[in-house]
């Protein structure tokens, strides 16, 4: 049932104009992405995704991946740093079970303890466009069925992850690296259990994986290469989690939502940094030039599908179709408070990253500026540096621990 | 779930509708040929776009033991049976039971009531009835003047009527002991409702149990449940003391407010039997001076246990109310009330390292050399780094004016890979200390707004 009734006297958006939007998106997806090769890469994914919205058939989806299982008969240990990680990582599993208090009480409609505050989202423009003023029912409703939205992307996130840390510790070549990814498919399970259950028998609703999220998992999933795999959902995937999560757990006052989120966040935050010195060992050592300028563009392809594509389409369709037509949402969307601060953390992240694995380079950096995506990382808007000014104010800022990456050694 | 292909027809299936009208052979056929069940799909999901058809977004959890209609977990739909007027200002209102329902005397429903400009107000109520099986459930509701969710209550609430509700939840609660106990019941206005229900539940499951009754009103109009009380009363081992601020009336009673001297000669009532359990429930004023006065008698406060609501605290909970100023490496920066260390010296211009700025990776750890500071738990300081005065910028609120230094290379953990300067150690086990449980809005029984 819709939360919101199209108003008396306005006529419905016709759906067949919306499905136009949506194809629309998908299309102009594909009229970013300037290299043939990432195109090439991205274009059945992106079918399969937008098309025939394979995560919304109601059935399972079966992934098919052509990455060999790498044996070393030696068990060469030649990475310490790994087998740091993998150390630290031993000792830092947790138990969903008993960590978290299930006993918890969560009463998602309680203004008084907010999944998601006001702000985040019905900032006074949008409540008055959607009738949601501050704490009505509808304003409450609409903030639990976001929160639904967004727990369940990450729920179907980090089953991507669990696939992928597994099929890394097949293809990875270091012993030391596999001995950690085989903890990060356990902490990835973890956190599908958890999240899995506060969805189940806290929030009772979970939303089907949302079409750009599907298209980049599936794109990774096909990819034969480890470091594909490795860069897509350890360094995009993780990074854009990373951010999420970073956002709702400061922004949640529900306890429960609170501590479970801080115990995934700790585990995150190790995956990121294995990724970050996995990816950067590979790119200085194993890749041909043109092979590093494939990776280069496959990041900045993916950081544009995932800088505007998350806009809460399925919360829109089931909720708000008849209310305003899909352009308005995303407009609404964009605009909204907590969305920017959202993109700004993830970026925050991603960007430095992807510079400390050497993906990010003087020619790389005008793609970003053009793209608006180096001002999140940089002090000054991107218009006003040039890429090489953009680099020198990144690497100060990263000198200066100032960008929440890690510094470069 | 069965693997993709083998699975035909299944609930939520695109292709459910076409499925359903083929016949067993043709579905067998099918279940050996998953590519083509596959590109039928997709050519579904096409169609499906392309005619502007939805698809299914989203899936409610069956909301188990709750009834159909409920729609979130943990919510209620329940009857009313009665409304039932208790005296001029409060009425009782009977709520059919659900099956398989327990809880305990004492404990709370929270109401969702279709009130308000927004349309929804929840209202915490405590129950006056008892766990006891077969047992109504009945909340009792002083209208409030202007009040919402009382005003709904007394105006609007009528047998047959449907409520959204949650609970019983709260920790105000008696459980029969079994042997012989004492029970001191201290109450004011519509405080009596959990009193009622644990003095009911004390005489009917304890045969050993005493209860003392002190009940303090305004005026006799405003005694609820008189009758019930005296009914009680009569067996013998319950003791009620009425007093009114305004006395008159026929019902026995003692002017003023309930005083020291009351309680003083209560607990002495009890005492050369077991210690008393005192439980404490009325308007604030009344339970202030209540909990004074046993504080006065010896009465530690741990005894005492009162229905009372509490506001979340924040995660820090201890820190500095003041702005507190904070040395980094010498150059002093102010730290706005409730901001971290990290927060306070990057928005001023001072750089520090820090990495997932969740006190999980140690990157922003630094030196404390003075000041005390509250972190945020669990983090991943070790017992070693914490004796070694490490703290996480990043988690770190100052509880007093503080300066910090960076760690000395080496320090502390050794560097960990990229350049974060501790060893990550994200909590385990230990949930986050983070506010407590969802607690009633208003005190229990009374309605606050």
């Amino acid at each position: 049932m819709a939360l919101i009734e199209t108003p008396e006297g306005q006529a419905e958006t016709p759906r067949w104009r919306n499905q136009l939007t949506a194809y629309g998106e998908a299309a102009s997806l594909l009229t970013e992405v300037h290299n043939p090769k990432v195109l090439a890469s991205l274009l059945p994914s992106a079918l399969r995704g937008f098309v025939a919205q394979r995560g919304k058939q109601g059935v399972p989806t079966l992934m098919p991946s052509g990455h060999e299982t790498f044996f070393d008969w030696g068990y060469t240990a030649d990475k310490p740093q790994m087998r740091e990680l993998y150390r630290r990582a031993k000792q830092n599993q947790w138990d969903g079970e008993a960590a978290l208090d299930w006993s918890i009480d969560v009463d998602p409609l309680n203004p008084e303890v907010p999944l998601i505050p006001y702000e985040y989202f019905a900032s006074e423009r949008i409540g008055r466009r959607l009738g949601a003023a501050r704490d009505s029912e509808v304003d409450l409703k609409l903030r639990y069925e976001l929160t639904c939205w967004m727990l369940s992307q990450f729920l179907h996130g980090e089953q991507g992850a669990m696939h992928a840390a597994a099929q890394v510790n097949e293809s990875v070549q270091w012993m030391d690296g596999k001995f950690y990814a085989a903890t990060q498919v356990m902490d990835e399970a973890r956190h599908v259990e958890v999240f899995h259950r506060y969805l189940a028998t806290k929030l009772g609703k979970l939303y089907v994986v949302n079409d750009n999220l599907f298209v980049i998992v599936d794109a990774l999933m096909h990819d034969a290469r480890w470091d594909m795999k490795f860069l897509g959902m350890q360094l995009m995937i993780e990074g854009l989690a990373l951010g999420a999560f970073g956002m709702l757990y400061k922004l949640t006052a529900e306890p429960l939502l609170k501590s479970l989120l801080r115990n995934v966040i700790q585990d995150e935050a190790r995956h990121v940094h294995f990724g970050v010195i996995a990816l950067r060992e590979h790119y200085e050592t194993a890749l041909s030039p043109a092979e590093l300028r494939e990776r280069q563009d496959w990041a900045f392809e993916v950081a544009l599908l995932m800088r505007n594509r998350f806009m809460a389409h399925e919360v829109y369709e089931e909720h708000f179709a008849g209310a305003c037509s899909r352009k308005e949402w995303n407009e609404l969307v964009l605009t909204a408070p907590g969305m920017s601060d959202f993109r700004h953390t993830m970026f925050e992240r991603l960007v430095p990253n992807l510079r400390y694995v050497g993906l990010l380079d003087a020619r790389m950096a005008k793609h970003y500026a053009d793209a608006g995506l180096l001002r999140y990382a940089g002090g000054k808007n991107a218009a006003e540096l040039s890429g090489d000014d953009m680099l020198a104010e990144l690497d100060r800022r990263g000198a200066a621990g100032l960008i929440g990456a890690p510094a470069a050694p | 779930m069965t693997r993709e292909g083998s699975e035909v027809g299944s609930t939520g299936d695109v292709l459910e509708p076409w499925l359903d009208r083929l016949g067993p052979p043709a579905r067998a056929w099918l279940r050996r040929a998953p590519r083509l069940l596959r590109w039928a799909r997709d050519a579904a999901m096409v169609t499906r776009g392309l005619r502007a058809e939805p698809t299914p977004l989203s899936r409610r959890y069956a909301p188990a033991a709750r009834g159909a209609e409920a729609a979130l977990p943990g919510e209620r739909r329940l009857r009313v049976l009665e409304v039932r007027r208790e005296t001029d200002e409060a009425l009782s209102v009977v709520f059919e039971r659900p099956e398989g329902l327990s809880f305990e005397a004492g404990q709370f429903l929270t109401l969702l009531l279709p009130a308000g400009p927004g349309g929804l107000v929840r209202r915490s109520y405590s129950l006056s009835s008892t766990p006891a099986e077969g047992e109504p459930l009945v909340v009792t509701v002083k209208r409030v003047r202007g009040g919402l969710g009382s005003g709904y209550v007394h105006d609007r609430l009528r047998p047959g009527q449907v409520v959204r509700a949650r609970g019983p939840s709260g920790a105000f609660t008696y459980r029969p002991s079994g042997g012989p106990e004492r029970l001191l019941l201290v109450g004011g206005g519509s405080g009596i409702t959990p009193l009622m229900a644990i003095a009911r539940t004390a005489l009917a499951r304890s045969p050993g149990a005493e209860v003392e009754l002190l009940y303090a009103n305004r005026s006799a109009p405003d005694v609820i449940f008189a009758d019930a009380l005296a009914a009680l009363a009569a067996g013998g081992r319950l003791r009620v003391t009425h007093f009114l601020e305004a006395p008159g009336g026929p019902l026995p009673h003692r002017a003023g407010r309930v005083g020291r001297a009351d309680l003083a000669a209560a607990l002495a009532r009890a005492s050369g039997g077991p210690e008393p359990s005192i439980y404490l429930c009325g308007p604030g004023p009344m339970m202030r001076e209540a909990l004074a006065a046993f504080e006065a008698l010896g009465v530690p406060a741990g005894r005492v246990r009162v229905e009372h609501f509490h506001s979340a605290p924040g995660a820090a909970e201890g820190a500095s109310r003041e702005p507190r100023r904070l040395e980094v490496a010498g150059r002093p920066v102010v730290v706005a009330p409730g901001q971290t260390l990290l927060e306070a010296a990057t928005a001023a211009g001072v750089a520090m390292d820090f990495s997932c700025t969740m006190g999980g990776c140690g990157a922003c750890a630094v030196r404390l050399v003075r000041g005390e500071v509250v972190l945020d738990e669990p983090n991943c300081l070790s017992e070693a780094e914490r004796e070694a005065g490490v703290v996480l910028a990043c988690v770190a609120r100052p509880r007093t004016d503080v300066a910090v230094e960076p760690l000395a290379a080496g320090a502390a953990a050794a560097p960990a890979p990229g350049g974060a300067n501790a060893a990550p150690r994200p909590g385990r086990g230990a949930p986050a200390p983070g506010p407590p449980r969802p607690a009633p809005e208003a005190p229990s029984p009374a309605e606050t707004r």
